[in-house]
């Protein structure tokens, strides 16, 4: 097990900056999740951290070492890819022990660590295939052997899932973290699906644009989002976003409203009179029906209705001609183009620059 | 019933063509082989007089042993050269297009201007490559009149002229080795050279079981290289056995024990590629495990 210590890290290609000054520490025995959308430097980090990629500038350290330009044989971690990247002329057991049987571990040993990791995975009885003979899943499962055999102080996922259906991918998730439970080891896990982030991190990293835009519990994250990059990344559906103009300031509330709302009190800071803003609805926190007392209000015509059973979805679209989501947790038969109402509570939403 | 008399038109061509040119001559040449023939004689049979004459014949056993040295040396070094050029075109050469053209150039070059250029170049007396070798203080080779300086000139231009065959077909599958397995290797703690043989060498396998057993196949019936650089010369010390062959048809007409030898030459390669695929394949299937 390791702690990570990340110190001003940059990379860069050629002129462009894909990771721009990253600072960050990881505590022994954490799951960290990297999140963000395609292109946001999340990989590149990961890949920083393996010793997969040159680090530009800044520093990392694992544990007390500075790892730098330390070889990723050399840095106590183990990767687990996207692809698998299982050797395919191996059998199962043999990728599994490919690393140790590299490092000359003495045979018996060898043998203990791949069969012990079998065990914890449940695949005992596919030592002896080759990965071609596998299922998506299984093949996961082997990769993840492959790293739990070495025994490293840090685990690196990068993006495990991405190429497991959905059911299986739930299922996958559950036995993650499990094995994050029982091993105990400290876990860097990259994705862009903000929902495995937000089962499986102890802290989530929301990256974009090669910068850190937030670090905190995923509940942290979801309640007090730092920026309107947060907001809408993290949660589904999407949090809504309503231009308003900053009415009044009275300490950390201020009264805002929009040509089609009335003003209402919401919490932010650091905005002054006049100043346009973004009201952030979470689609949970619409309820249908008129405002009572102080209560925010959205009206507009329905745009698209999905029913999940458990819940219904409806897109409505303003007098704006804004595109507002609401998630209402009862099955509900609505009609494209009815008009809609909704209520919202104004300390359940944000106020972003 | 009927759909195999609608079916047998369309698939004649083929089949006819095959015959004509595979089938037939093949059993033709089984024929004549069995009989003493040349112009101006009705064919006589002879039994298998013509296989032990060529068996035993020193002009063939010699030209047997040029071929299989050219086969094992030529071929065998010219799979390390490609391998070696593959691993590094695939390790990020800079200029890699302008050099795949210049490797690849001479597979595009006739054979006859390949060997005209490269008698040019090795003349003796004028040769650039000579001159070169002479203010280096080597040696030079004396291609026209040392017969063993002969036989490394023909592997050199076949080595030549033949790697970029070898060479496409190793890329071609270093390429096709995904990047993430050299990732995960080197984090499994494989240094450059592990990579090289736990991973690479495996995986590159099947497609050296292909390279080397056309290049077998292609050395063992070596005969423009040889014939246009020495025609088997001096005094028949280079001879390969298709040259062997021709000389018996076309310069003795000999054609019965020409037929022997071209029948020799195809069991023998047939042997050969047997041998080589067996065993190689059994490395592969041993590495896989």
């Amino acid at each position: 097990m390791a702690s990570l210590r990340l110190a001003g890290l940059k990379k860069s290609f050629g002129a462009v900056d894909i990771i721009k000054g990253v600072n960050l520490e990881i505590k022994d025995g954490e799951f960290v999740v990297f999140v963000g959308p395609s292109g946001c430097g999340k990989s590149t980090l990961l890949r920083m951290i393996a010793g997969l990629e040159d680090i530009s500038g800044g520093e990392l350290y694992i544990g007390d070492r500075l790892c730098n330009e330390v070889q990723p044989r050399e840095r106590g971690i183990a990767m687990v890819f996207q692809s698998y990247a299982l050797y395919p002329h191996m059998t199962v057991y043999d990728n599994m022990g490919f690393g140790l049987s590299l490092n000359k571990t003495p045979k018996p040993e060898l043998d203990a660590r791949v069969r012990e990791a079998a065990r914890i995975l449940k695949m005992e009885h596919l030592l002896e295939r080759k990965p071609s003979q596998l299922s998506g899943g299984q093949r996961q499962r082997v990769a993840i052997g492959r790293a739990i055999v070495r025994k490293p102080g840090v685990f690196l996922f990068d993006e495990p899932l991405s190429n497991l259906d959905a059911a299986l991918r739930v299922d996958m998730r559950m036995e993650l973290a499990k094995l994050h439970r029982d091993l105990g080891a400290t876990m860097i896990y990259v994705t862009h699906d903000q929902i495995e982030a937000m089962t499986l991190a102890d802290k989530i990293v929301v990256l974009d644009g090669g910068l850190v835009q937030q670090v905190g519990s995923p509940m942290e994250l979801y309640k007090n989002p730092a920026n309107k990059f947060v907001a809408g990344f993290i949660g589904a559906p999407k949090m809504n976003f309503l231009p308003v103009k900053v009415q009044s300031v009275a300490g950390d509330t201020a009264m805002v409203a929009s040509d089609t709302m009335s003003p209402i009190p919401v919490k932010g800071r650091g905005f002054s009179v006049g100043d346009p803003a973004w009201l952030g609805i979470r689609p949970q926190f619409l309820k249908p029906g008129p405002p009572t007392d102080g209560e925010g209000a959205l009206r507009g015509r329905i745009a698209l209705v999905e029913r999940l059973g458990t819940e219904t979805i409806i897109a409505v679209d303003t007098a704006e001609n804004e595109r507002v989501v609401a998630a209402i947790p009862v099955d509900v038969e609505l009609a494209f183009g009815d008009a809609a109402e909704f209520q919202f509570n104004p300390q359940a939403a944000h106020l972003f620059h | 019933m009927n759909k195999i008399t609608e079916v047998v038109p369309f698939l004649a061509p083929v089949q006819i063509l095959i015959l004509s040119v595979i089938v037939i001559p093949s059993f033709y040449v089984v024929w004549l082989s069995l009989h003493a023939s040349s112009f101006g004689q009705s064919a006589t049979f002879v039994g298998l007089q013509n296989y032990i004459k060529v068996l035993t014949d020193p002009a063939f056993l010699l030209a047997l042993g040029n071929t299989v040295l050219i086969v094992i040396f030529a071929v065998h070094l010219e799979l390390a050269l490609g391998l070696g050029m593959a691993l590094l075109f695939a390790s990020g050469l800079p200029c890699r297009r302008v050099l795949l053209v210049a490797v690849l150039a001479p597979y595009a070059v006739s054979e006859v201007i390949a060997v005209a250029m490269w008698r040019f170049l090795f003349d003796p007396d004028v040769g650039p490559v000579t001159a070169m070798l002479t203010w280096l203080g080597l040696p030079m080779l004396d291609w026209s009149f040392e017969p063993s300086h002969a036989l490394i000139m023909i592997g050199l231009l076949t080595i030549w002229l033949h790697l970029p065959f070898t060479f496409i077909i190793l890329y071609a599958a270093r390429l096709a080795i995904p990047k993430d397995l050299y990732e995960a290797a080197r984090i499994d703690g494989a240094k450059p050279f592990d990579a090289f043989r736990r991973v690479t060498i495996p995986l590159l396998g099947p497609a050296i079981v292909v390279a080397l057993l056309f290049r077998y196949i292609f050395a063992f019936r070596i005969f423009s290289e040889v014939w246009l650089m020495t025609q088997g010369g001096p005094a028949r010390s280079t001879e390969v056995v298709a040259v062997y062959l021709y000389q018996e048809a076309f310069s003795f007409n000999a054609f019965g024990t020409a037929a022997a030898t071209a029948w020799i030459m195809v069991l023998a390669s047939l042997l050969l590629a047997t041998g080589y695929v067996f065993l190689l394949r059994k490395q592969v299937a041993g590495n896989a495990h």
